[in-house]
């Protein structure tokens, strides 16, 4: 059943105007800024520090 | 948020249901799975953390919105947009790097103009020689006149003929030359005739070869100015705005014989007066009478000076003369001559 429901969604393309339409709103509603700031906030702190360092050596290797 | 989103669908019942439910999750978990490439993307790559500023830099690059000055905060001021010639390799601004491409190019209109000047220049030392050293910034205005040539060089002729223009520039600067730089010294040398006109003689030669009829029919229907530098007489009409009717008179006098006299009314010389000429002084001055009639406007010095040179043969000359050039002038200068001049004659 639920399996020609899906076929059937995808052969009129139905399923990708619904999943854009889905992007569209949840940007919208802020949803998706609300996710990356959680994302960013469960990168731990010693991963940062680490990124930090990395990249000031190399920048003092540059100039 | 699973438990919320069955319980809305679970109003309605039926497997059916469930299939939409399902069907509903799955693109929900396909939008979020989109955001997590992307994020793990930009993490990847290092452009996760960079919208984030600090407050302070924050408030230094804020967006400026005063009147009168850009975004930046900077007053508008157009620097020069400079380039490189890719022909000379010169640094031109831009404004003028059109033009000056033109000209560097050789494929504008003007620049192709200067060219033909050039070269016609350079054709024309080459022709008149030694004989004749007028300064050859002078001799591109030969090109410009409807001349009457006294040079013979059909073929050059021609060449010239095809490559003259019109062009007011062309117009102001013969206008400005040849006021100045009329004289009757130079008008005889190494002179032809140009081929292009009908009456003109066909053999090489000075003025001395047109017959006194040519010479005759020329005057009395062209401004006949011999240009200073070129020997050339002027084909326009008597009314060309070259030449004043000074010059005309001069030249009239020149090529029908000396036998008019000089400026000063002291030195008129009866005997010198020739007989064969007189008919075609007589209508030469006519066309300048006829002239100073229908052209009122012109300076009051010039037709003081006509009115002197007429007054001078009528006191000077035969009483026989006197009368017939009294009545042809009384009936053709009626208009335009002053009082005191009838007085003199009776």
């Amino acid at each position: 059943m639920r399996a020609t429901i899906n076929s059937k969604l995808v052969e009129t393309g139905e399923r990708e105007r619904l999943k854009e339409l889905l992007r569209t709103r949840l940007v919208e509603c802020g949803w998706r800024d609300q996710l990356k700031q959680h994302c960013k906030a469960l990168v731990p702190d010693t991963v940062k520090k680490e990124l930090l360092q990395r990249i000031r050596t190399f920048l003092a290797q540059q100039s | 948020m699973a438990e919320k989103r069955s319980k809305l669908l679970s109003e309605n019942n039926g497997e059916y249901e469930d299939a939409l439910e399902f069907v509903v999750n799955d693109i929900i978990d396909d939008v979020t799975l989109g955001l997590c490439f992307e994020v793990h993307r930009s993490s990847k790559l290092g452009t996760l953390f960079l919208g984030d500023t600090d407050p302070q830099s924050k408030l230094e690059h804020a967006m400026v919105d005063r009147a009168g000055v850009d975004v930046f905060g900077n007053p508008p001021a157009k620097k020069q947009l400079e380039c490189i010639c890719p022909n000379c390799h010169r640094n031109l601004a831009a404004s003028r790097f059109a033009p000056h491409l033109e000209k560097c190019m050789g494929m504008g209109r003007n620049s192709s103009r200067i060219a033909s000047r050039r070269s016609q220049k350079v054709l024309k030392d080459r022709l008149t020689g030694d004989g004749m050293k007028h300064d050859s910034g002078d001799s591109e205005d030969d090109y410009n006149d409807a001349d009457w040539s006294l040079y013979a060089d059909k073929r050059v002729k021609r060449l010239k003929k095809e490559k003259r223009s019109n062009s007011p520039r062309r117009h102001k600067n013969s206008r400005l030359k040849n006021g100045s730089g009329y004289s009757t010294g130079e008008m005889y040398g190494e002179v032809g005739v140009k081929q292009e006109r009908a009456d003109t003689p066909d053999s090489i030669g000075g003025y001395e070869f047109m017959t006194l009829e040519e010479k005759k029919t020329l005057l009395m229907s062209t401004c006949g100015v011999i240009s200073g530098h070129t020997k050339k007489m002027c084909t326009r009409s008597h009314k060309c705005p070259q030449h004043s009717d000074d010059q005309r008179r001069h030249v009239r006098q020149f090529l029908l014989g000396t036998g008019v006299g000089g400026e000063d009314d002291d030195h008129v010389d009866i005997d010198t007066y020739v007989d064969g000429d007189s008919q075609s002084l007589r209508e030469s001055l006519q066309w300048e009478a006829a002239s100073n009639a229908s052209s009122p406007t012109d300076s009051t010095s010039t037709n003081n000076s006509n009115s002197g040179s007429k007054r001078k043969h009528g006191k000077k000359s035969s009483k026989k003369r006197k009368n017939q050039k009294g009545h042809s002038h009384h009936t053709s200068s009626m208009g335009s001559q002053p009082l005191g001049m009838f007085d003199l004659m009776d």
